[in-house]
């Protein structure tokens, strides 16, 4: 688990500490505050692992970098062209840094530079001071130049420098999903990519019994069926059926969340305003699941929202299930760096009963 | 001077919402909601200096208590406010006693307070390492119909 994280030149934020970070982390803060710049910085850190995109595949997408070029806007933009975008104010000159603690102690800095197309780790070898885990190599920052290593020499120097924890370190990092609207509209890439391994678990059942009772769904089962050319996954109703396109976009948004969680295992979600387009009772039972998984596969959650349902929400079921929280405000200064302020479930309730509404903490 | 009722909730949030009210310096805790409304009209009436106040009142919990959560929560994460206000009731307490046990109960919860310094006959002044805590004890402790009776 990360207990705490240091971006530094990534869009929005010149620089962001966060310390105090919990199983289930909160973002909240006003429009521009570096939320989303956050965890896409994570995401962006992880490509330093696994650089391939999984589940957004949108106009032919296929490397996390290239997504979160596009990810505001679908416009074709490419690492060779536009990559000063990724830098805050464009200004691609330093790196791009997101430094990890993690809980035992260890820490691991990967940085984008504008010279190499996706994220290196901060670990000497020999005469240089970084490795590249994606083409397997040492390489010098100062001159920019990348020597081929094996594969097993770059494992072992990383399993050296995070004290024999290399390998939980890689997949930790590796296995990071970000579960953001635009996945909405993929739905069909992404049941074909996880519905297998849910089938295979029977992890079905976890999205039935949240359709059951927190839709409103009489579902019975969800099966693939033939629509043409093309199998569609269904719910079985007790008289009918209704393609999962169907749902409700609540339900959608839900299923999404769930399936993603269910299927991440020692690892971290990043999920951005996951209440979009929920009725509290739907969003109540997501979050309840979602708690269940997170607890069940240790999961690091992180999440941004603009709402104070979900918090309360969030704290109630947590209490309830013994998950430990942290909501963090952030608060972005006119240079871009972002001050974060950690609040406990405690404060929030207390903020309550005093009339502050947390999401307004920048007036006191 | 732009004074914010915090509770109940709607009272702020269209202000704040707006960006009417950007930041408070000064959150005034009462024990009532009378006293909060009773102070809202003295300073309307007084000539006061340009700072934005927030205002907000303990009613229907045990004051002490309740008014020490906010003050620790404050002092926990408040960035901005420069001094808070307590406004309690005397009840059967002297002024200083009743101002020493906000004290004591900020002391047990482990907010850094240092001395109780009186300002005036019933007004004191809580020195604490982030912001200035004043409070002010209100009522008459003795009733002047209380020996005729």
């Amino acid at each position: 688990m990360i207990t705490s994280l240091e971006i530094k030149n990534y869009r929005a934020i010149k620089s962001c500490k966060i310390e105090g970070l919990s199983r289930v982390n909160v973002f909240i803060g006003r429009n521009n505050s570096g939320k989303s710049s956050l965890l896409e910085a994570i995401y962006l850190a992880s490509a330093a692992f696994k650089f391939e995109e999984r589940l957004h595949k949108k106009d032919g997408i296929s490397d996390k970098i290239s997504y979160l070029l596009n990810r505001r806007g679908f416009r074709g933009l490419t690492w060779d062209r536009d990559r000063e975008v990724l830098w805050h104010m464009y200004k691609c000159e330093d790196p791009i840094e997101v430094e990890f603690v993690f809980c035992d102690g260890i820490k691991l800095k990967t940085k984008l530079f504008e010279w190499h197309e996706h994220p290196i780790l901060e670990v000497p070898y020999r005469d240089f001071d970084h490795m590249c885990l994606i083409h397997y190599g040492a390489v010098n920052s100062k001159n920019k130049s990348m020597m081929k290593t094996s594969t097993d020499l770059v494992m072992r120097v990383l399993d050296e420098f995070v004290g024999g924890r290399g390998e939980k370190v890689r997949r930790f990092l590796s296995d990071i999903e970000f579960i953001d609207a635009n996945l909405m509209r993929e739905i069909e890439h992404v049941e074909k990519i996880l519905w297998r391994d849910l089938l295979k678990y029977r992890l079905d059942k976890i999205i039935i019994r949240m359709l059951k009772s927190g839709y409103d769904v009489e579902a019975e089962d969800i099966t693939y069926v033939p629509y043409g050319e093309i199998f569609q996954l269904v719910v079985k109703l007790p008289d009918a059926i209704v393609r999962v396109d169907d749902l409700g976009d609540g339900a959608k948004v839900s299923m999404m969340i769930i399936m993603v969680a269910a299927l991440s295992k020692n690892t971290a979600v990043l999920i951005e305003k996951p209440e979009n387009h929920q009725h509290p009772s739907g969003l109540a039972k997501t979050l309840e699941i979602f708690l269940e998984m997170v607890m069940e596969n240790r999961v690091q959650a992180f999440i941004t929202t603009h709402s104070l349902e979900l918090i309360k929400l969030l704290n109630a079921i947590a209490r309830e299930k013994n998950v430990d929280v942290a909501i963090f405000f952030m608060e972005r200064d006119k240079a871009g760096n972002v001050n974060v302020r950690r609040l406990t479930p405690e404060n929030v309730s207390v903020l309550d009963r005093m009339g502050i509404d947390p999401r307004f903490l920048d007036i006191i | 001077m732009p004074i914010v009722q915090l509770k109940p909730h709607e009272n702020a949030f269209y202000a704040l919402a707006r960006k009417i009210v950007k930041e408070l310096e000064v959150i005034v805790l009462c024990e009532g909601r009378t006293d909060a409304e009773v102070l809202k009209a003295i300073i309307k009436k007084l000539e006061l200096p340009d700072i934005n106040m927030g205002v907000t009142d303990c009613e229907g919990v045990p004051a002490i208590r309740e008014i020490t959560s906010y003050i620790a929560t404050l002092s926990q994460i408040s960035k901005k406010i420069k001094v808070i206000g307590v406004i309690i009731d005397a009840d059967e307490y002297d002024y200083e006693q009743r101002a020493r046990s906000v004290m004591n109960s900020l002391k047990s919860s482990g907010v850094p307070v240092k001395e109780l310094n009186a300002v005036d006959e019933n007004l004191f002044d809580i020195k604490n390492g982030k912001f200035p805590i004043l409070i002010l004890v209100s009522g008459i402790r003795d009733l002047p119909l209380k020996a005729i009776l």
